[in-house]
């Protein structure tokens, strides 16, 4: 166990499908760290290699000694038949009952109050995504692993989000999400990977990658590199 | 696709295949304690007694009569015939008993037959001094009151193979949260425990409806209820790997319910293991919700210490250990699949 996460020489394949190929990466507090790249790239078998959920085929990961990690996933993860409220409430208590207040002001920025009482398999695919990110934030995780959290929300929702994601990693916790459309992340992202056919190709700190423009000018030339 | 396959092709086939266990309407194999009535009583009119017997039924020697009454209570035999000495000596009147348990409802004409054709094989064979008669040992019950263990079997059985499997397929959505904040163990025990103490609804529900309809069993006791909860906990788990194997989808809950016909079939559940054939009893001897049946009717039926049932219970215990041993393995092939 060690306090952060750790990636040596990782590969998974399923198959003759190889999803990541030789990854070695660390996860640092205090950053938001976009893993970044096209459709296919293996952004989303990494981060579920680095949640435990999927067993790597070759290489170590170390993970961080601290069980507070939140995570929001592609799809939704939640009880479709259950209300928002029930959702909370289910996943506050399999969480250990975390800090009401703070469960307040989660809910409060994803602007649940307002649909509390609907079920959630009835949620728009915004609604869906605010609760996927709201229960991924219940317990105030050290790690927070962010898969696409910027799909189907509305530009209002979203840039509160960037906001909340930019003060949360400002706080000292990890903050990592995964995503294909870089421009939306280049306003508060200390950290980029480009990642393409399971490979990390470039990997950059906020000293090289000031500005919407240059983020996004990093991003056009590593892919056109690869393709 | 793999869905329609287990509905349309193993479903229909279980349960056609199923239909081959219900052969006979009177037990013809049966087996029935040869018991020596006291220590004078000869080999040879043993063998007598067991010759007459085996054109209806399989005779199990037993050497005393309280071994032979211990195992009918425990349905290991369905009768029990006490030879008293000097059946072959035809200077003396001679009188067999067949000793068969109230509660076993369903033996009850078969019984009354095999008396019968016992005095009939037995004359036949010039021994005109011999007589059978019939004693009924416990309570007489009817056919209603014999069905009320075996429906509230039925329905922890069905509860185990329909509804466990369909809540945890409502589970899939969830599953990876659920394994980033928590695991799949503490996920499964909380459901395990939650719907095995859920059981004890049914039970009780069983137990004021047959109270209210008079009928004079026993509907409640340790005995009935450790059973069903030590059953219902191992079926459960046992529904719950199929989930985890099948990784939640459709197929797992078809094939949850070819299960259940499984063991419907080959369980012993309506009919007692001795109606069947020699094969057929062995299975149905080798599947543990035969002795929960056995278990349950014994304790609302009949009027039998529950000592009797120490090793049946032991057999649940381990099948439970066991079906809990196979749910961990379906977990971690589950996380594997990944």
């Amino acid at each position: 166990m060690t306090d952060e996460f750790n990636v040596e020489g990782l590969k998974k394949d399923y198959g003759p499908v190889v999803a990541v190929d030789g990854v070695d990466l660390s996860i640092e507090s205090g950053v938001v760290h976009c893993l970044a790249g096209p459709n296919g790239s293996g952004k989303s078998t990494l981060l579920s290699v680095l949640l435990g959920l999927t067993r790597p085929t070759e290489g170590t990961v170390k993970r961080p000694a601290s069980d507070r990690i939140g995570a929001s996933f592609q799809e939704p993860a939640f009880y479709d038949d259950l209300t928002v409220r029930e959702n909370l409430d289910v996943f506050r208590a399999i969480t250990g009952d975390p800090d009401f207040e703070w469960v307040k002001q989660v809910i409060e920025v994803f602007k649940l109050p307002r649909v509390f009482h609907r079920r959630a398999g009835e949620l728009s695919g915004g609604y869906s995504k605010q609760l996927d990110l709201a229960l991924s934030l219940l317990k105030a995780p050290d790690f927070l692993l962010l898969d696409e959290p910027l799909s189907d929300l509305d530009d209002i929702t979203r840039e509160s989000l960037l906001e909340f994601l930019d003060g949360y990693a400002a706080d000292g916790n990890a903050v990592v999400v995964s995503s294909h459309r870089i421009d939306m992340f280049a306003p508060v992202l200390d950290r980029l990977t480009v990642m393409y056919e399971g490979e990390i190709i470039r990997d950059n700190r906020r000293e090289n990658i000031d500005g919407t423009e240059t983020v996004k000018r990093v991003y056009r030339d590593a892919i056109a590199e690869r393709e | 696709m793999a869905a329609l396959v287990v509905l349309l092709l193993v479903l229909p086939a279980t349960a056609g295949y199923a239909s081959v266990t219900f052969q006979h309407v009177i037990p013809q194999e049966a087996p029935v304690a040869v018991v020596p009535a006291a220590d004078t009583t000869d080999n040879g009119s043993l063998e007598l007694v067991d010759a007459a017997t085996v054109t209806f039924a399989q005779p199990v020697r037993y050497d005393s009569e309280a071994a032979a009454m211990e195992a009918l209570h425990r349905e290991e035999v369905y009768a029990v015939v006490t030879v008293p000495p000097g059946v072959l000596n035809d200077s003396r009147e001679s009188q067999l008993n067949l000793t068969v348990e109230g509660s076993m409802v369903l033996f009850d004409k078969p019984s009354s037959a095999m008396v019968g054709v016992l005095n009939y094989r037995l004359q036949s064979d010039g021994s005109t001094s011999i007589s059978v008669e019939r004693n009924v040992v416990g309570p007489s019950r009817s056919l209603s009151t014999y069905l009320v263990p075996v429906l509230l079997v039925s329905t922890l059985l069905l509860f185990a193979f329909t509804y466990v499997p369909y809540n945890l397929a409502g589970e899939s959505r969830a599953i990876q949260r659920i394994r980033t904040d928590a695991s799949l163990e503490s996920l499964v025990a909380a459901k395990l425990l939650y719907f095995t103490l859920l059981m004890l609804v049914p039970i009780a529900t069983f137990g004021v409806v047959t109270w209210a309809l008079g009928y004079g069993i026993t509907p409640i006791s340790v005995g009935i209820v450790a059973a069903l909860l030590l059953s219902f906990l191992a079926m459960a788990a046992v529904s719950m790997s199929i989930m985890f194997l099948t990784r939640f989808r459709t197929v797992g809950r078809f094939l949850s319910v070819v299960v259940l016909f499984g063991l419907v079939a080959f369980g012993g559940l309506i009919y007692p293991a001795g109606f069947f054939s020699p094969i057929r009893k062995e299975i149905v001897r080798a599947v543990p919700l035969h002795y929960t049946t056995i278990i349950v009717r014994s304790e609302m039926l009949k009027d039998v210490p529950l000592r009797l049932y120490a090793d049946y219970f032991a057999v649940l215990g381990v099948t439970v250990i066991a079906s809990l041993i196979v749910l961990e393995g379906a977990i971690v092939m589950y996380r594997r699949g990944d």
